[in-house]
């Protein structure tokens, strides 16, 4: 059982992961998020492959942290659907959407 | 002041907080010596208190004073250098905070100077009497004699007085001259009163100058006693004279005299042309005026002020052909080292070119940052061609014809024709004219 004060630092990092993401996103626009979901393609891996090398490294060395803080992809996405509620029917819409976006964070992360 | 032990005494008699100027009083002591004491039993834990609240004894104090056990410091025992200086002045009569001022402004030098301890109670505001005797008991206790410059005030007696009691100058050769300075060997021990061995200091030092402008005449050996013996001959002559009293009127004479034997001697070494001279020709002449002119350049200021020959301002060395040569202020040829400038300026060139390449890559990092690719960008591109299924390709431009009589260019209708007419000049053309067959 972590004490307190690590899952409330947990907790933190988790908004601020998902704020993070939902910046980014609004960025591209809900609408195109929708497409690219309906067509079944991977937004976080269409994302990330479109990243430059240095902020790759970037993104690679601030999920590592998260992941040694205890904070899991899962629980960012959970978050990132809680902050923005249109992900929700994207996120699910189709079976397993979910899980293959995760899946892509953590090939990205053992890349 | 008095000792730890009558103070704790004293302290112990008492039930209540007893204040320092009480303790003091009852110690006839002073108040600032009291309360240093105080202040180092209290560090020590026999008392405790201050100067508001009062002074008691502790009982680590009583039990010290019991057991006699009480060890007093040298500052406690006044055998401190500063206690001793005070103690002094104390003596002499003093007042205390006069004393503590002299003392700080002493201490902040070197207080086994004399002659900076004389300084220093003389910006105390010291009177002269009794900064004497003070200064005259520190230096005794000190084992120290009499600097050379602090004779008159500390012995009381002037040079000027010595000399209107007529005392007899033999006495008193406390003066022997090293390396052109007097030093004091001890009473009677010397060959000089101090006046003495200035004198004979200051007709060195000018005998010395005559001998090197004498030398700077090059004037080469075998020539008669030169004017410069003679001048310093006249002057060891005219010293008895000049130590009387004599008026200052005469001594300027005798002087401007010595100066006239001096310049009349030295010019009469330069030789003149005389009247039934070989006439010289002109490259001659000028050969001997650019050596004499090198010759008083060697012979340096003071002849060139003697024989009134104005100092050159701009001082060019081409003018006697004279090469100079440069000198430090430890008097080493000052030596222009080359190689150091050009490693210098080596640095300053590669200094550039390492600035300008790396403005140059800033400048292509700025490109590079400017093109590199964007995941928000990725995802709107990905969306885009998913939206469009494929690239949707330009639309295609209409193609347009040209009239062969007015040359106004004009298109032809979409799908089958066989007629088209130009809208300008409504003539007509075929479909076979127009696209071919």
């Amino acid at each position: 059982m972590s004490s307190f004060m690590a899952r409330t630092a947990r907790h933190f990092l988790v908004i601020k992961a998902a704020r993070q993401f939902r910046q980014e996103l609004e960025k591209a626009g809900l609408d195109n998020l929708k497409i690219l979901a309906g067509a079944g393609k991977s937004i976080v891996g269409t994302y990330l492959n479109g990243c430059s090398p240095q902020e790759k490294t970037q993104y690679k060395q601030s999920l590592g942290a998260l992941l040694q803080m205890g904070v899991t992809p899962d629980m960012v996405l959970d978050e990132l659907c809680k902050q923005l509620p249109e992900m929700v029917p994207i996120m699910e819409g189709k079976g397993g959407y979910k899980k293959t976006e995760v899946g892509k964070l953590l090939s990205f992360l053992k890349e | 002041m008095a000792n730890i032990t009558e103070l704790l005494e004293a302290l112990n008699t008492k039930e209540a907080s007893v204040s320092t100027a009480d303790l003091a009083g009852e110690l006839k002591a002073s108040k600032e010596g009291t309360l240093k004491q105080l202040n180092r039993e209290k560090d020590k834990g026999t008392v405790e208190g201050n100067s508001q609240e009062g002074w008691l004894i502790t009982d680590a104090g009583r039990k010290a004073l019991e057991k006699g056990d009480i060890h007093p410091s040298m500052i406690d025992e006044e055998v401190t250098m500063r206690q001793q200086f005070e103690a002094i002045a104390r003596r002499i009569g003093i007042k205390e905070d006069r004393i503590v001022l002299a003392s700080d402004i002493v201490w902040s030098g070197d207080y086994n100077d004399v002659k900076w301890v004389w300084q220093a109670l003389g910006q105390a505001d010291i009177a002269d009497d009794l900064r004497s005797v003070w200064v005259n008991a520190w230096r005794a206790k000190l084992h120290k004699g009499i600097p050379p410059e602090l004779e008159t005030e500390l012995t009381g007696v002037s040079k000027t007085e010595a000399a209107e009691e007529g005392k007899d100058t033999s006495k008193g050769r406390d003066y022997i001259i090293i390396d052109d300075e007097p030093l004091r060997v001890g009473e009677n021990l010397g060959d000089y009163n101090l006046q003495d061995a200035k004198d004979i200091l200051t007709i060195r030092t000018l005998k010395g100058r005559l001998a090197g402008a004498q030398a700077g005449g090059g004037h080469g050996a075998g020539s008669p006693p030169g004017a410069t013996e003679k001048v310093s001959d006249l002057i060891t002559a005219l010293t008895p004279l000049l130590k009387k009293d004599s008026d200052v009127d005469a001594l300027k004479e005798i002087l401007a005299d010595k100066l006239a034997l001096q310049r009349q001697e030295i010019l009469s070494h330069i030789p003149q042309p005389g009247p039934d001279a070989q006439p010289k020709t002109f490259l001659e002449q000028i050969t001997e005026f650019v050596g004499a002119l090198g010759g008083l350049k060697e012979a340096g200021p003071t002849l060139r002020t003697i024989l009134g020959i104005p100092e050159s301002s701009s001082g060019n060395p081409g003018t006697t052909a004279v090469p100079v040569q440069l000198k430090g202020a430890n008097g080493e040829p000052i030596v222009m080292d080359l190689s150091k400038y050009i490693d210098l300026e080596r640095f300053r060139g590669e200094e550039r070119r390492a600035d300008e390449r790396h403005g140059q890559l800033m400048g292509l990092a700025k490109t590079v940052r400017e093109n590199i690719p964007d995941g928000v960008a990725a995802l709107k591109t990905a969306a885009t061609e998913i939206k469009g299924g494929a690239k949707t390709p330009a639309p295609e431009q209409p193609q347009l014809y040209e009239c062969g009589q007015c040359h106004t260019q004009f298109g032809v209708p979409p799908g089958q024709w066989e007629k088209v007419a130009c809208p300008s000049c409504k003539a007509e053309y075929m479909h076979d004219e127009v696209v071919g067959p």
